[in-house]
């Protein structure tokens, strides 16, 4: 089973923080308050749409062609996303 | 499976738009006008289906399809210009539009096959107040009614494929896209209806 990122909190749902960073390799931990990646904040759905988005050199046409979808609502998709960003651009600069 | 036949049925536009969606329509629009040539029956306006005319011309019953498809197109286009941020594309609205219109086949071929011209010139002498100059059976007032019924099941159907298809080419939802759907369709009937008032 695919482990999901959490990104909010399970008791009172504000956004979650990196605490601790893992080498599985020479088991070195950084312990700190990070924020999470920008990109983090999106779904898995929505971050798969943007990598595929970014391997389709930003075409509509090509996406909607791999996810079998038509132009408008890949096009609609990709306006939910920016939208998206905004607000995160908004929240970040409060 | 039953969900993605759903899909289509109702949400066609997440799957087909532009060229596609508007050969779909043309195609469908040409044939319920052709069909109804034979039938009599007038799409004279967005949303209405009368029947029992065919005493028209036949320009006018393959006209009145395109009239219904492209004032009602015009105005939802100049709509989602006004309303959505996103950035709008003519073949999109045009297409969808023209294609969620296609269920008003079923309604011309059903025309065309049950016999209704009886009870049609009996409504028409009963309105007018004069002795009707048919007498219709049973089986035809029945006949009549599921006609009716068709009619209307399609005619809720178009709306919300037509809806469906604002939502989906202008990138509009909730309160916003309703009320905007709603005036345009509004519009649309009365000037659809007034253009093919100047054809006939």
């Amino acid at each position: 089973m695919e482990k999901k990122l959490p990104l909010q909190c399970p008791s009172c749902e504000s956004k979650l923080k990196v605490k601790k960073l893992h080498c599985s390799s020479c088991e070195t931990e950084v312990d700190g308050i990070y924020d999470m990646p920008p990109l983090a904040s999106f779904t898995m759905e929505e971050q798969e749409f943007i990598l595929n988005f970014i391997k389709a050199s930003g075409s509509l046409k090509e996406m909607a062609t791999i996810m079998d979808r038509s132009y408008p609502s890949v096009r609609n998709h990709l306006d939910g996303i920016i939208e998206k960003v905004k607000q995160l651009e908004k929240s970040k600069k409060k | 499976m039953k969900t993605s036949v759903v899909k289509l049925l109702f949400r066609p536009f997440e799957y087909v738009s532009e060229y596609k969606a508007l050969t779909i329509g043309i195609v469908a629009i040409a044939l319920s006008g052709l069909l109804n040539v034979f039938s009599g029956t007038h799409f004279d306006g967005v949303l209405d289906v009368h029947f029992g005319d065919s005493k028209s011309y036949s320009y006018l019953f393959m006209l009145e399809g395109v009239i219904n498809w492209i004032s009602f197109a015009v105005l939802l286009f100049v709509a989602g210009k006004i309303f959505s941020s996103s950035s709008i594309r003519f073949i999109d609205v045009f297409g969808t539009i023209a294609m969620a219109r296609w269920p008003l086949f079923i309604v011309s071929v059903f025309s065309l096959l049950i016999p209704h011209q009886a009870v049609d010139e009996f409504i028409m002498a009963k309105a007018l107040n004069v002795n009707a100059p048919v007498t219709i059976e049973m089986y035809e007032i029945i006949l009549f009614i599921v006609l009716t019924l068709v009619m209307i099941l399609v005619t809720v159907w178009v709306i919300i494929l037509m809806y469906r298809a604002y939502s989906v080419s202008c990138n509009l939802k909730g309160a916003k896209g309703v009320w905007s759907f709603i005036v345009a369709l509004l519009i649309a009937e009365v000037l659809s209806k007034y253009f093919i008032y100047l054809l006939a």
